[in-house]
């Protein structure tokens, strides 16, 4: 049996104009990674500034330089669909690696910033 | 089949700057599958409202950067064309829940402490969907900027072209 969990990792942004890199463990329990979400405490500075090359398993997912808005999801969408589908992906060795830059944007000032990863889970129930 | 991504930026500086590119695909891509694009936009920039006035359910226009062209090298015609749009300005278009109507002013007024805003009422991105096999490794490019050229303005900003491709399993 599997059962389907969420699981958040944060990055703190303090600095513009330079990439946060950070790798995240997943739980042993982790089988397969279905889905991914960006969200902030400051939505604007990550829809305008944010892009990321994010790996599983040190395999790519999303290349540098793509763009963090076309992961996000406003409220108008429904919240089983937020998700950007990712195929099932096993988890391999469980090592879930982020490239976060933030871009000077002329339509945003910069003030530190938290961006949070959101992955949608499958574990294997004892 | 596994699928994925690869990004071509392109840099435009002037007004009315034409870009042809061209994009070599990987030689284990099969099929491409969809295309996004996207823009990111430098600093000391800034647009004029386009709102149009006197109208309390005015649509408002999109700001168009500029459009993107593709074309196979061995096919006739365009296989891809999309303009970049800035954001969508008309997320509140359908959002009358967070406004009010002002009887004495007659007219439709925003609440002031949440505007709607492409980051927080925007719908879920998809990509254009696309079923063009890769005969070829290049893909053939061309960028024109639209909004520099209208405002008669050097906008600096770089426009971002997602293409997604299907490879045979490793």
């Amino acid at each position: 049996m599997t059962a389907i969990i969420k699981k958040r990792f944060d990055i703190h942004v303090t600095q513009a104009d330079k990439t946060w890199p950070q790798t995240f463990d997943l739980d042993k329990t982790i089988t397969h990674v279905r889905g991914i979400l960006f969200a902030s405490d400051r939505d604007d500075l990550l829809y305008y500034r944010g892009s990321q090359k994010v790996e599983l398993n040190n395999q790519e997912v999303f290349p540098e330089n793509y763009q963090s808005k076309l992961l996000m999801s406003g409220i108008n969408v429904p919240p089983n669909l937020r998700y950007y589908k990712l195929r099932r992906v096993p988890v391999g060795n469980g090592k879930l690696k982020v490239e976060y830059k933030n871009t000077s944007d002329s339509r945003t000032g910069f003030e530190p910033y938290t961006i949070s990863v959101y992955v949608d889970c499958e574990i294997a129930e004892a | 089949m596994k699928q994925e991504l690869m990004v071509h930026i392109i840099r435009i500086n002037r007004k009315g700057q034409q870009v042809f590119f061209d994009m070599q695909l990987p030689r284990d891509a099969r099929r491409i599958t969809g295309i996004e694009t996207g823009c990111s936009i430098g600093d000391g920039v800034f647009f004029t409202d386009t709102t149009i006035p006197g109208a309390w359910l005015g649509i408002k226009p999109n700001v168009i950067l500029g459009s993107i062209k593709l074309k196979e090298p061995d096919k006739e015609g365009i296989c891809y064309e999309q303009q970049l749009v800035l954001q969508d300005n008309n997320t509140s278009q359908d959002s009358y829940s967070f406004n009010w109507f002002d009887e004495t002013a007659n007219q439709l007024v925003e609440q002031y402490f949440w505007q709607e805003t492409p980051q927080t009422h925007g719908t879920k991105r998809e990509e254009d969907m696309l079923s063009i096999p890769c005969n070829t490794r290049v893909l053939k490019g061309f960028y024109k900027d639209m909004l520099g050229e209208k405002q008669q303005t050097d906008i600096r900003y770089r426009a971002l072209l997602y293409v997604w491709y299907e490879t045979e399993n490793r």
